[in-house]
């Protein structure tokens, strides 16, 4: 499992992935999901799947019948999913007071 | 018209990028086929003018080069310092340095995660440069580049290639031995043309690495001088050297350090960069000081290490472009241990 530098964007494309971490996306999604141009999102699933946080496949429908070619997904792998939230969770351990959720008053 | 610009700038893109990208643009292009123009351009657009993995491979080469260059400073720097503690506290306070250097570097070593054939080439090259900058001003004869070609050259390529051999098969002995032999090597490439100019038997040889490393005077090899001048060069190329072969046969021996969490927040990466600013200006300040010491403040070591006329290897620091290379390349380190350190 290799490692990444985590950026900002890098955390956006992991915050979108765990948002469903057993389901599969598609560049598109994420790029509504996070926000990013496709010059910035592409070289980020890039750089997961080498470092081995992400896999992909393509879909396996008939293009004809569906009017569009197949897309392909993405999705975390086992390692990736752990990884990632030790990720999140060391950013949310050193920014407590951006990233926790205020306690409503009882 | 648009699409026609949006499938040009797509087929450029795809030239850059690796494996099947543009077929999977091209599949959520068709998917946006419906949205506005204005989006599949932006699309393609963007995709144009990425310059995907350009920035961090740029800033992975400036670090390698930058950790080579910094190992290859410590190892100077070591090794005179056993050469200080020759004058000052005789054989066994420098056989006290050496060892501990040793431990040093090897410490140094673990911690680093280049690959072994990257470090070993990398550690070459800062080799060969530091040992011609900082040698300059030739006090000494038979210390130019042809001299030190020959020996950092053989060293890089044999080390490089024997250190890929004990990282498939993780023998320490072995490691030492073939270290020492590939040492010897390089002691005799880069000492054969003043041994010729000075009339030294070559049948001595395989002896000059030891030798080296020994205190003056041990040994006669040939006419008056010639030991002196052939050993004191050959112990500036290969004192240095040797503890470059510890650094980069102990990544050989183990594994690269772990792999590390780099979560990087505003407030750390201002943190790295005043690491590396306060790295730099130690480097500067430690250089005029170096530079500025009185002839007679240290004895005949620390103003002598400058002027080549004792031991080598600093003589770039009398420059000023020396010493802010030398800066650069300690800002660049402390930036990156910066960020590892809070990693």
């Amino acid at each position: 499992m290799g490692s990444l530098r985590m950026t900002a964007p890098v955390l956006k494309v992991i915050f979108a992935l765990l948002a469903e971490p057993d389901g599969e996306h598609y560049g598109l999604e994420l790029m509504q999901d996070t926000g990013l141009p496709s010059g910035t999102l592409y070289p980020i699933l890039m750089r997961l799947d080498r470092a081995g946080w992400v896999t992909s496949r393509w879909e396996e429908l008939d293009p004809v019948a569906e009017g569009r070619p197949n897309r392909r997904y993405y999705r975390l792998t086992a390692e990736g999913v752990a990884v990632a939230r030790a990720e999140v969770d060391a950013m949310r351990a050193r920014m407590p007071t951006a990233s926790a959720p205020r306690e409503r008053p009882a | 018209m648009i699409d026609r610009l949006v499938r040009v700038l797509i087929e450029l893109a795809a030239r850059r990028w690796p494996g099947e990208m543009a077929r999977e643009w091209r599949a959520e292009l068709a998917v946006m086929r419906d949205q506005p123009a204005i989006r599949r351009l932006r699309f393609a657009v963007s995709l144009a003018v990425s310059p995907i993995e350009a920035a961090p491979r740029v800033e992975a080469w400036a670090r390698s080069l930058a950790g080579a260059a910094g190992v290859v400073l410590l190892a100077g720097a070591l090794a005179n310092a056993a050469h200080v503690a020759q004058h000052r506290a005789g054989p066994l306070g420098s056989a006290g340095v050496w060892i501990l250097s040793v431990l040093v570097v090897g410490q140094v070593a673990r911690r680093s995660r280049a690959s072994v054939l990257a470090r070993a080439a990398g550690v070459g090259a800062a080799l060969f440069g530091f040992l011609l900058a900082g040698n300059r001003v030739a006090v000494m004869p038979y210390m130019g580049w042809r001299d030190v070609l020959p020996a950092v050259l053989g060293w890089t390529v044999l080390t490089t290639l024997f250190a890929y051999v004990i990282s498939r098969t993780r023998r320490r002995a072995v490691a030492v031995l073939g270290g020492l032999l590939i040492l010897d090597l390089a002691a005799i490439a880069g000492s054969v043309r003043a041994a010729g100019g000075l009339g030294v038997s070559l049948s001595s040889a395989p002896a000059w690495f030891p030798l080296a490393l020994l205190p003056g005077g041990t040994v006669t090899l040939g006419p008056p001088q010639a030991s002196e001048l052939l050993l004191a060069n050959a112990s500036a190329m290969i004192g240095p050297m040797l503890l470059c072969s510890v650094f980069v046969l102990t990544r050989a021996l183990g594994p690269a350090a772990a792999e590390h969490s780099s979560v990087r927040t505003l407030a750390r990466v201002d943190a790295r960069t005043l690491w590396g600013v306060a790295a730099a200006i130690a480097a500067l300040a430690g250089g005029e000081v170096f530079r500025r010491m009185p002839v007679g403040g240290f004895e005949a070591t620390w103003h002598r290490l400058l002027d080549n006329s004792a031991v080598f290897g600093f003589g770039f620091l009398a420059d000023t472009s020396g010493r802010v290379v030398t800066a650069l390349v300690a800002g660049l380190i402390a930036t990156h241990l910066g960020v590892r350190r809070r990693a």
